[in-house]
């Protein structure tokens, strides 16, 4: 077997049994066929290239976990929403809650009678609330005059609600 | 088929067609992408190259039977193929850095085996790379090259030799 012939066989997959015993007698083809073998090593090593999960530009399947982190942002998306609303209702001008209540003692003449109109109201912008006095003193000036019930007037924010309320003073004990 | 059509088409799709494609992207994506990058030698080659692949198997996804493999891999080196020939010819191939840590001299031996083998990539004819990546690089048979490359196996294993014995030559002259 020639050097060139034996070239030719090394290149191959499989080698027949003549291209052995030529190596055996020639350094220049045991080189060739060591480098060969090395380059076959090298070569496969070059299959492992690492690329960036976005190198395609498509997305990727999605994996059986996505579907919990797609939860997890939908309920943190909610709890923003949520807490937002929650900060907007709470603000001044977007009060929703049950009106205020203010209260106030007033003259049983200003009760509202059956069938006739109810006292009018101050102006709700224009009104400071009214502290609502001491039940305790309330009390004492029923004393005064235990004849003559009490009467709390009940204000609230809306003009259309107004609560009286009728204390029976012989009743507090 | 442009990027817009596929997104187009994309979102138009069913679920269960678009899971497939997306599988099927995340299953041959890697080998796309490592024999384009091998046999252009520009990862950004081998990206614009592996997205036209993806593009051409969207195309066709409807006519393709089984296991695409072979398609892919035919269609990946028409596709270098064309992207050798529209390329500016100064292109340079790029090298991965072996690490710069200190190892045996095995490993440095090794790294510039590589470096050279790229090297030597980048000087093969077309057919005999496409072999050599293919055979030697993606471990496939002779057969399978055979029938990417739509050529007898003898051919192959005639591209593949003398693509052999080429590097060899190339890497012993470097060294």
């Amino acid at each position: 077997m020639t050097c060139r012939e034996c070239e030719l066989f090394l290149t191959e997959d499989h080698r027949p049994a003549a291209v052995q015993a030529h190596l055996d007698e020639c350094p220049d083809c045991r080189a060739l066929a060591a480098e060969l073998e090395a380059n076959s090593a090298a070569l496969s090593e070059l299959r492992d290239v690492e690329w960036p999960p976005e190198a395609l530009g498509v997305r990727r399947a999605r994996q059986p976990h996505d579907t919990w982190t797609r939860a997890a942002a939908i309920a943190a998306m909610l709890a923003i929403a949520i807490a937002a609303a929650w900060l907007w209702r709470a603000q001044p001008g977007h009060q929703t809650a049950p009106p205020a209540v203010r209260t106030a003692l007033v003259p049983e003449r200003e009760l509202p009678q059956r069938g006739l109109p109810a006292p009018e109201l101050p102006d709700r912008s224009l009104a400071a609330p009214v502290p609502a006095p001491p039940k305790r003193d309330v009390l004492q000036a029923a004393a005064r005059n235990p004849s003559q019930p009490l009467k709390i007037k009940m204000l609230t924010d809306d003009p259309d609600v107004v609560i009286y309320w009728l204390i029976d003073p012989s009743q507090e004990e | 088929m442009t990027a817009g059509e596929l997104a187009l088409a994309f979102r138009e799709d069913s679920d269960a067609k678009r899971k497939a494609f997306e599988e099927c992207v995340a299953a041959h994506g890697p080998r796309v992408l490592r024999t384009a990058y091998r046999l252009l030698g520009s990862r950004a080659d081998a990206q614009d190259a592996a997205q036209e692949v993806f593009l051409r198997f969207f195309k066709h996804r409807d006519r393709l039977e089984g296991d695409p493999q072979a398609w892919l891999y035919r269609v990946t080196v028409n596709v270098c193929h064309d992207h050798r020939r529209r390329r500016r010819p100064e292109t340079a191939p790029e090298f991965e850095r072996a690490d710069p840590a200190p190892g045996p001299l095995r490993v440095l031996e090794m790294e510039e085996r590589k470096r050279l083998l790229i090297e030597a990539l980048e000087l093969l004819p077309q057919r005999e790379r496409a072999a050599v990546v293919l055979r030697d690089i993606e471990g496939l048979s002779t057969r399978e090259v055979a029938q990417i490359l739509e050529v007898a196996e003898v051919t192959v294993r005639s591209q593949i030799s003398m693509a052999r014995l080429k590097l060899a030559k190339y890497v012993r002259s470097r060294k």
